[in-house]
This record gives C-alpha cells, sequence and structure tokens, in this order.
C-alpha cells in the first residue's frame, strides 16, 4: 500500500507546499496557510523547549531548601520568564495558530484562508510581540510572575507598561486570526457543507476565535489605562495615587481566564477527531459536543473572579463568582462523557496519537476536577496561591492543552511532512512523560492542601519530600519531551513514506495527498464521505 | 499537617473530604470506564463496530445529574465561606500590616507592637490585615487555620481564627511581593491565658518604663553594669564589633585600624563611657568606625563598659558635667525604655497620663 502512494505521490503532476517555492524568503513571504502554520510551530516549539528549561532548572534549585544554585532573584525571573513564555508565546497561539492554519481550510474544503495576507500580518505581530516579551523579561528584569500585579510591577525597572504591551501586540495576532477563522467557518465551507457537517475542531476553532475577538481588547484597555496613569497622571491602580490595585486584577483575569479556554477548547476539538479515527466508529453526541464547546465560550466569560476569593472583593462578588464557576465544570464533563461512549462498542487500535488521547482525558479530568476544589469557596480560601494551583493548572493546561498539541503532531505529522514517526520510539515517550508529569506534579497538590505557598524561591524543610519528588519527575517529564521531540524531527527526512490516509480517517485532510500540494486540493473536494462516517465492518488490522 | 486547630479547619477540612471523596469517585469511574472499554473493544477482538451517534436520554442525564452534584458542591463549601466572614463581635483585634518582607502585628487595646503574633488560646482574634500605601500585595496566610486574605495597600480587609490548642504555628505571605516573597514568614504563638497576660506585660514594661539616670552620679554604679541592665553585652560585642576590634580587644580584626581597646592610644573620642557611647550614636568619620543606630542606649551603656574592661591602661572618668551634657545632647531623660519589670496597671497609668498630656497639649495648641 505505502509504494502505491509512493508513486501516486511521486508521479502527482502539482509538487507539494514544502516543494512547491524555494528559499526561506519564499516562507517570509508566503500566504500559504500551511506554510504559515508550520513557521508558528517553529518558533513557539523554540520558545516552549527553552521554557521547559528554565522549568527544570529552577526544579533542581527546589531540590533542597535553602539557596544551592541561585537566589531568589533568579528565581523569580525564571519562573515569570517559564511562566510568560508558555502562556503568552506558546500556548495562546497554541494548537490553533499551528494545526488550526494548517487544517481548518482543508478540513472544510477550501483553497486557503478567507483572508491570507491578514494571516501572515498576524504571524509577524506575533513574532513582533514576542521579541518585545522577551526583551521585557530577560533585559527589564521583571519577575513580577506571569500575573503582572499591581503596585509591584509598576515599581519594577522597566513599567509593566511594556510586557502588556507586548500581550496586546501578541493579542492582535490572536485577533486576527479569530477574525479570520470565523469569517473563513461561514464563507469557505464547500458546497454541501452545513455548519453541522463539519469536523468538530472546525466548531471549536470557531468558539475559540469568538473568545479572541471578544476577550483580547481588554488587554488593549488595560494598556491603556496604564499609559493615562503613568503619562497624564491619573490616579487608576497606584494606591499611593488613591487608585485601586484589585481593578487591575478583575482586567487582568476578565482577558486571561477565557484565555484559558483559548487554550483547551482547540484541544478538545483535536481529540473529538482522533477519537473516533482509532475507534473506527462515529462520534458520539455530535451536537452536544458542538453546543459545549459554545457554552464553555458563553460562561467561561462570567466566571473571571474565581482567582481573586482572597483578594479583598466583596463577600457577595465571591459568592456569585464560585457559583457561577462550577457550572463551566458541566459542559467540559460532557465532553468527556461523550468521548468515552465513543470508545463503546468501536474497534480501538492503541497508536501513538490515541495513546496521548487517552492519557489526555485522565491527565485533564485530574485538572478539571481539582479545578471544583478551587471553585469552592472556603476550600479555595486555604488553597490559593498555594502549590495546589500551578498542580491543577498543570494538569489542565499541560496535562490537556499541551500533551494534545503532542497528539495532534503524531496524528497529522504524516499528513504534514509525508514521512511516518516512529512508532515505537512515540509510545515509549508518551509513557515516560505519563510517568514524569504525574510525579512532577502530583506531590504539589499534596505540598499545597499542607500550606506550601506557590513562587516561593526557597522553603521550610517540613515541605522537602515534595520538592523532591517533583524534581526528580520534572527530569524525567522534561528527557521525555526532548527525545519525543527528536523522534518527530528525525522522521522528517528518515520516516517511512506516509500514505495519503495512514489512519483511515473520515475527514477532508486525508483525502488528498501528504503533504498536499500549495492549493490543497487537485480536484473537487471529495465531500461523499461524512466527517464521521466509518463502516460497520473493520477491514484491516 | 494539624487538623482541627479551629472550627473553621475542620470546616474547611470537612468540605474537602466531601469534594475529594466526590471527584475522587468520578475519577475512578471515567477511568474504569475508559480502561474497560479500550480493552474490551481493542481492535483484536473487535472487528464490528456500532455508529451509535448519540442517545438523548442518557447525554441529558449525564448533564443534569453532574449539574446537580455541583450546586451540591457550592453549599458543601458555601457552609465554611459563611463561618469566616463573620467574626464574633467579641473578637480579639490585631493589626496585621505587610511590608515588603516582613509582618508587623499590632495590639491596638495593649498599644504595643510585636514582629511575631502571640494571642490566648479559646479566644476568637479578628486580624485587621493591610500594607502601606506605598508598598505592594500581600496575603496573610495561616495555613493551619485554613484562612488567608490579601493585604492590600491602602486598604483593610480581616480575616479571623479562635484557636483551640496552644502551639506555634507558621505564618506565611501568599501574595508574590517580590525578591524575598519567600522569606516573608512568621510564627503566630498560641498561648495560656495566663503566659499571654504576661507576654503582654512584658511588651509594655518593656516600652513604658522611664529611663533613671540617677545611676551616671557614679561611674562604678552598678545600675549599669550588664547584671543589673540584663544584657548580654558578651553577645552584643561578639556580634557587633568583634570582627574589627577582635575578641580580645585588641584590635585583630582590622589590624592597624580598629581601635586597641587595651591600650590608651590614640583615642579620639576618649575613654569615658560618655565618649564612647557618643562614638557609638556617630560614629567616627571617614573611617570604618560606623555608627550603630539599632542599638538602644542601654546597650550602648553596656558595651562601653565591656569595652572599658579591656583597657590596661589609664581611664579616663566622667563627671558630672560630662553627664549632664550628654544627656542634654542626646535628650536621654526623654527616652524610655526597658528596666525591671513594672505592673500592667502602672504601664495603664503611664499611657493615661501620656494621653492626656498629650491633650492638655493638643488644647493648648489650638487658638479659641
Ligand atoms: C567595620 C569595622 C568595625 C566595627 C564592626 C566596629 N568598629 Fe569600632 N572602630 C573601627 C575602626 C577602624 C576604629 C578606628 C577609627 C579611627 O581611625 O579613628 C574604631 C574605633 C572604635 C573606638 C574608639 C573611638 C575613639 O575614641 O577613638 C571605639 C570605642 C569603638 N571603635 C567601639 C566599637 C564598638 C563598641 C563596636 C561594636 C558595636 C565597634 N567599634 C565596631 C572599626 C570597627
Ligand atoms: C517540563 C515542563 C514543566 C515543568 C517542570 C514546570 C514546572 C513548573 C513549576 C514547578 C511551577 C511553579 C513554580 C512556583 O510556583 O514556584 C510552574 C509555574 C508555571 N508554569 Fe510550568 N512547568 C512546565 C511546563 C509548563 C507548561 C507546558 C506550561 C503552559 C503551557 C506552564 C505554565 C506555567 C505557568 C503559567 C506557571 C506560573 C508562573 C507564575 O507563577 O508566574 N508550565 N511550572
Ligand atoms: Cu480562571
Ligand atoms: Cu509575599
Amino acid at each position: 500500500m505505502n509504494t502505491q502512494v509512493k508513486t501516486a505521490a511521486s508521479s502527482s503532476p502539482v509538487p507539494d507546499y514544502i516543494r512547491a517555492s524555494k528559499g526561506i524568503w519564499s516562507w517570509l513571504t508566503t500566504t500559504d496557510h500551511k506554510r504559515i502554520g508550520l513557521m508558528y510551530f517553529v518558533v513557539m516549539i523554540s520558545l516552549f523547549v527553552a521554557a521547559m528549561g528554565m522549568a527544570v532548572t529552577f526544579r533542581l534549585e527546589l531540590f533542597s531548601p535553602g539557596e544551592q544554585l541561585f537566589e531568589s532573584d533568579i528565581y523569580n525571573r525564571l519562573l515569570t520568564l517559564h511562566g510568560v513564555v508558555m502562556i503568552f508565546l506558546f500556548i495562546i497561539p497554541g494548537i490553533p495558530a499551528v494545526f488550526g492554519n494548517f487544517f481548518l481550510p482543508i478540513m472544510i474544503g477550501a483553497k486557503d484562508v478567507v483572508f491570507p495576507r491578514l494571516n501572515l500580518l498576524s504571524w509577524y505581530c506575533f513574532v513582533v510581540g514576542a521579541l518585545i516579551a522577551l526583551f521585557s523579561v530577560t533585559l527589564g528584569g521583571i519577575d513580577t510572575g506571569w500575573t503582572f500585579y499591581v503596585p509591584y510591577s509598576q515599581k519594577t525597572d522597566l513599567n509593566v507598561l511594556v510586557p502588556i504591551l507586548a500581550a496586546f501586540i501578541i493579542g492582535w495576532s490572536s485577533i486576527l486570526t479569530g477574525i479570520n477563522f470565523i469569517a473563513t467557518t461561514h464563507r469557505m465551507r464547500v458546497k454541501g457543507m452545513g455548519f453541522f457537517d463539519m469536523p468538530l475542531f472546525v466548531w471549536s476553532l470557531y468558539a475559540t476565535g469568538w473568545i479572541q475577538i471578544l476577550a483580547t481588547p481588554v488587554v488593549g484597555i488595560t494598556l491603556l489605562l496604564l499609559v493615562f496613569e503613568k503619562f497624564v497622571g491619573v490616579a487608576i491602580f497606584d494606591p499611593a495615587a488613591g487608585g485601586d490595585p484589585i481593578l487591575f486584577e478583575h482586567l487582568f483575569w476578565i482577558y486571561s481566564h477565557p484565555a484559558v479556554y483559548v487554550m483547551i477548547l482547540p484541544a478538545m476539538g483535536v481529540v473529538s477527531e482522533i477519537i473516533p479515527t482509532f475507534a473506527r466508529r462515529t462520534i458520539f453526541g455530535y451536537k452536544t459536543i458542538a453546543y459545549s464547546s459554545i457554552a464553555i465560550a458563553g460562561i467561561g466569560s462570567l466566571v473571571w473572579a474565581h482567582h481573586m476569593f482572597t483578594s479583598g472583593m466583596v463577600d457577595e462578588a465571591r459568592i456569585v463568582f464560585s457559583f457561577l464557576t462550577f457550572f463551566v465544570a458541566v459542559p467540559s464533563g460532557v465532553k468527556v462523557f461523550n468521548w468515552l461512549a465513543t470508545l463503546y462498542k468501536g474497534s480501538i487500535e492503541l497508536r501513538s496519537p490515541m495513546m496521548w488521547c487517552l492519557m489526555f482525558i485522565f491527565l485533564f479530568s485530574i485538572g478539571g476536577l481539582t479545578g471544583l476544589f478551587n471553585a469552592s469557596l472556603s476550600i479555595d480560601i486555604h488553597l490559593h496561591d498555594t502549590s495546589w494551583v500551578p498542580a491543577h493548572f498543570h494538569y489542565t493546561i499541560f496535562g490537556g492543552a499541551v500533551v494534545i498539541l503532542f497528539a495532534a503532531c503524531h496524528y497529522w505529522w504524516p499528513k504534514i511532512f509525508g514521512r511516518m514517526v516512529n512508532e515505537r520510539i512515540a509510545i515509549g515517550t508518551c509513557i515516560g512523560f505519563f510517568i514524569g508529569f504525574n510525579l512532577t506534579y502530583m506531590p504539589l497538590f499534596f505540598a499545597g492542601t499542607a500550606g506550601m505557598p506557590r513562587r516561593y524561591a526557597d522553603y521550610l524543610p517540613e515541605y522537602t519530600i515534595y520538592h523532591r519528588l517533583s524534581t526528580i519527575g520534572a527530569v524525567i517529564l522534561a528527557t521525555s519531551i526532548l527525545i519525543m521531540i527528536i523522534n518527530l524531527v528525525r522522521s522528517i527526512s528518515k520516516g517511512k513514506i506516509a500514505p495519503a490516509n495512514p489512519w483511515q480517517g473520515a475527514t477532508l485532510e486525508w483525502t488528498v495527498p501528504s503533504p498536499p500540494p500549495t492549493l490543497n486540493f487537485t480536484g473537487e473536494p471529495d465531500t461523499s464521505r461524512g466527517a464521521y462516517e466509518y463502516p460497520v465492518e473493520v477491514s484491516d488490522g | 499537617m494539624n487538623s482541627g486547630v479551629s472550627e473553621i479547619a475542620r470546616e474547611v477540612d470537612h468540605a474537602f473530604l466531601l469534594v475529594g471523596i466526590a471527584t475522587g469517585l468520578m475519577l475512578l469511574g471515567i477511568t474504569v470506564v475508559m480502561v474497560w472499554f479500550v480493552i474490551k473493544y481493542s481492535r483484536k477482538k473487535s472487528k464490528r463496530v456500532v455508529n451509535i451517534e448519540g442517545h438523548r436520554l442518557l447525554e441529558i442525564t449525564w448533564i443534569v445529574i453532574p449539574t446537580i452534584i455541583v450546586t451540591w458542591m457550592f453549599f458543601v463549601a458555601y457552609e465554611g465561606f459563611g463561618m469566616m466572614r463573620q467574626p464574633p463581635d467579641d473578637a480579639m483585634i490585631v493589626q496585621v500590616t505587610g511590608r515588603q518582607w516582613a509582618w508587623e502585628f499590632a495590639y491596638p487595646e495593649e498599644k504595643i507592637t510585636a514582629s511575631e503574633m502571640v494571642v490566648p488560646v479559646n479566644r476568637a482574634v479578628k486580624a485587621l490585615i493591610t500594607a502601606p500605601v506605598d508598598d505592594v500585595l500581600h496575603s496573610f496566610y495561616l495555613p493551619d487555620f485554613r484562612v488567608k486574605e490579601d493585604a492590600v495597600p491602602g486598604r483593610e480587609t480581616y480575616l479571623w481564627f479562635k484557636a483551640e490548642r496552644e502551639g506555634e504555628f507558621n505564618i506565611f505571605c501568599a501574595e508574590y511581593c517580590g525578591k524575598d516573597h519567600a522569606k516573608m514568614r512568621s510564627t503566630l504563638r498560641v498561648v495560656s491565658n495566663d503566659a499571654y497576660r504576661a507576654w503582654v506585660k512584658g511588651q509594655i514594661a518593656k516600652r513604658y518604663k522611664p529611663l533613671e539616670f540617677s545611676g551616671f552620679e557614679n561611674p562604678k554604679h552598678p545600675a549599669f553594669g550588664k547584671e543589673d541592665l540584663n544584657i548580654d553585652s558578651t553577645k552584643l560585642f561578639g556580634t557587633y564589633c568583634a570582627s574589627c576590634h577582635g575578641e580580645a580587644g585588641d584590635g585583630s580584626g582590622l589590624p592597624g585600624e580598629a581601635r586597641n581597646f587595651q591600650s590608651d592610644k590614640d583615642w579620639k573620642n576618649g575613654t569615658r563611657v560618655s565618649d564612647i557611647f557618643k562614638t557609638l550614636i556617630d560614629g567616627i568619620e571617614d573611617t570604618q568606625m560606623r555608627s550603630f543606630p539599632n542599638l538602644t542606649p542601654w546597650e550602648r551603656v553596656a558595651l562601653a563598659h565591656y569595652v572599658r574592661a579591656f583597657q590596661t591602661g589609664a581611664l579616663q572618668h566622667d563627671t558630672q558635667e560630662s553627664y549632664d551634657a550628654l544627656i542634654k545632647e542626646f535628650e536621654l531623660d526623654k527616652i524610655t525604655g526597658p528596666g525591671e519589670t513594672i505592673s500592667v496597671e502602672r504601664a495603664m497609668e503611664i499611657l493615661s497620663e501620656e494621653a492626656a498630656a498629650e491633650q492638655a497639649r493638643d488644647a493648648e495648641a489650638t487658638p479659641k
């Protein structure tokens, strides 16, 4: 079968998108959504590896109480850089920027996004914003943590203005991508594909697009207020001048909580693609899953102040926000149940993308369920700002969004590069990741309940055991990820040639050659098969 | 973990347990179903699939049931929150101020401040929390009592607790506040009622015992011997001075530079108690001998005697005039400080006298 496709691909009259033109310039000026997706990937994954290195470094410092490798100044900066890079430069662009760009048009049978040049502009916005962010944190000595709370952040060498400016420029990139995806979904669907015929990944990108457009302007408002305060002298945030620092917390979370869903919704979309493919059956509850994306986007915009239960905000607000927060858990739970039901009476093959997905269900469930403790008012008063919180959000963001980004890499790599990934190494790194991950973050839950505050460069000896385990876990975790990346990269030149549809998937991207030609489809997109239509008899394997 | 050290802590732990059991069961359910399906419907065993597109009743069930469960959780946790936000009216007040990077505890009724928090057992304590307007956010966290609340510059927030057991408990800063955030710790000491009274007495006495200077009349007066002052001069000297002047006072820490106290040569200010006192306040300009403003007057006097004791040559002695000049220059007669303990009653008297005097002054200053 492989050989058959090989000849088909090489005798194809249209060159694929990688070989269509040559030279770095042809990439930097490209408007091809697939190339732009890859360019995002290269920037993001390099930053991810750097930020992972920082995390391992500060985890090593935490191996024992006291100062071993460096002092608290360095710790605080590394931690801030780690958080800022991971959140703003890696996982907020995340899956939409890479896999959304690459696959959204193909999945709906389009040649490109509606505004290809805007798409390229959004990549440049991202790169410029990233450079400013890196500059402000490394050279500007920002050590505020990724939340930039005033008044501390206003006292740093470089006023908080600069990192917020960076967030704003990156935000522009998000808005442009969001607009592009929404317009593309509305205008570019192939004839005959209605909204409820779209793959669920497209649905999730659509919901994400709306969050990006509605939430990101808040960053701009915050920036404007900071500028007013600094240059016009109006008291807004600075308590010494009569301002209110809690207002900043509100503004920060009005943007950053929905941003959490910008990270996770597309990941949920990918899961809804991978599970049916490897269970070889239709998705269970298509509409429920599609509507829960919208519900998460909606309710998720109304819960931001659950990050502020101890901030000094009035009690009534704490009660309302706690109440609302519980209900975001419901649509996420519903999705998990639907995925499980999709396994029922399927024919399940445990290939690496599927392994990552099943691991996601487990880790993300832990992340989501521990979130219920944080939503619980009295419990959160105890757990807030302890290491419980980093544990919880790594389980959701890392165990959720990032794990699925890795799943998507293994799932779509053959399509993107036309080569298969070494499956044994892939599964090995997946297992190594699982062990390292739980060892890194599980102890932090226990340390948190025992009262260990977060962002502590040093700790009392009674917390040593948790920190030891966590540091050992981090080393295992980072090693597995590095091997995984090497395995992926190596396959680009060394892997077996991939057929057009290695997993027998049903969505449109599997009907085009691997890698696809510049205009995606050689003829008319073949829409005869539904996105989740699978034969009852499983023929191969 | 000291569980059950207060009613609130028990309530929080109870809610934690309930939520823990509920979420634990859910996680278990999800994992078991997942593993079971993956094994049961593996490709090897299952060659035919059933394309079930959905099941309305089932889906409604798993929307409704989780909704009920999370609503229940809200009320479970709300209970404890209600307790946390309603301090009893008779709660004792402690003002907690967070600043980079230390906690300060003020007891408004007793007019004392301390860097550790001491409270009597079985007494409700309401902490009024704040930070100076030019400082940053902090968070006052008592992990064993399961309570925390941010210290916001220029605002007052609160929390309360009632310790049911004596002991020492951690106080952490839980809101990131810069470089030494991790070191912004203190201790909560919960003590018996009597011990608490004694501690308060000690604190008040420290603050309000007026200094008696009669001892200056006779330089050898025992009032300035280290025993009577209850100051460990050996330790003080070891901490602050020995690095330059050497343990033996011979100047061996900075040879050729730091004064050799055994010799009577080269003294600039002189070897009288009042001279050394002055040296310790002013330092000696353009030399390594800095001033020590952190020392109390009694510590200075004690150190002066300690330094003089090294002397093998001739010592100079104070006169009435030199004392008077010193007292006048540094207004020593106006300073109050530690001496032997006085009764709380006496301290209260002094307090009200002070307040009355203040009022009288204010009344005079206000033109009719
Ligand atoms: C950093 C080093 C240093 C430390 C610490 C230090 N000294 Fe000195 N001290 C000096 C030096 C140097 C001189 C000589 C200054 C000069 O050249 O006049 C001196 C001089 C003195 C003199 C002589 C003053 C005079 O009349 O000439 C006295 C008394 C004295 N120190 C007491 C103390 C005491 C008490 C302490 C501890 C509280 C102390 N010093 C701590 C460096 C130090
Ligand atoms: C090898 C991988 C990683 C390790 C070992 C790691 C470890 C940690 C630890 C221990 C902390 C808490 C430190 C403290 O509170 O003192 C932390 C903070 C954080 N991590 Fe990670 N992490 C990793 C990957 C990620 C990823 C993938 C993301 C997001 C996509 C992420 C986002 C964050 C954020 C936002 C913070 C908070 C920073 C702050 O407090 O300002 N991390 N990380
Ligand atoms: Cu949130
Ligand atoms: Cu702090």
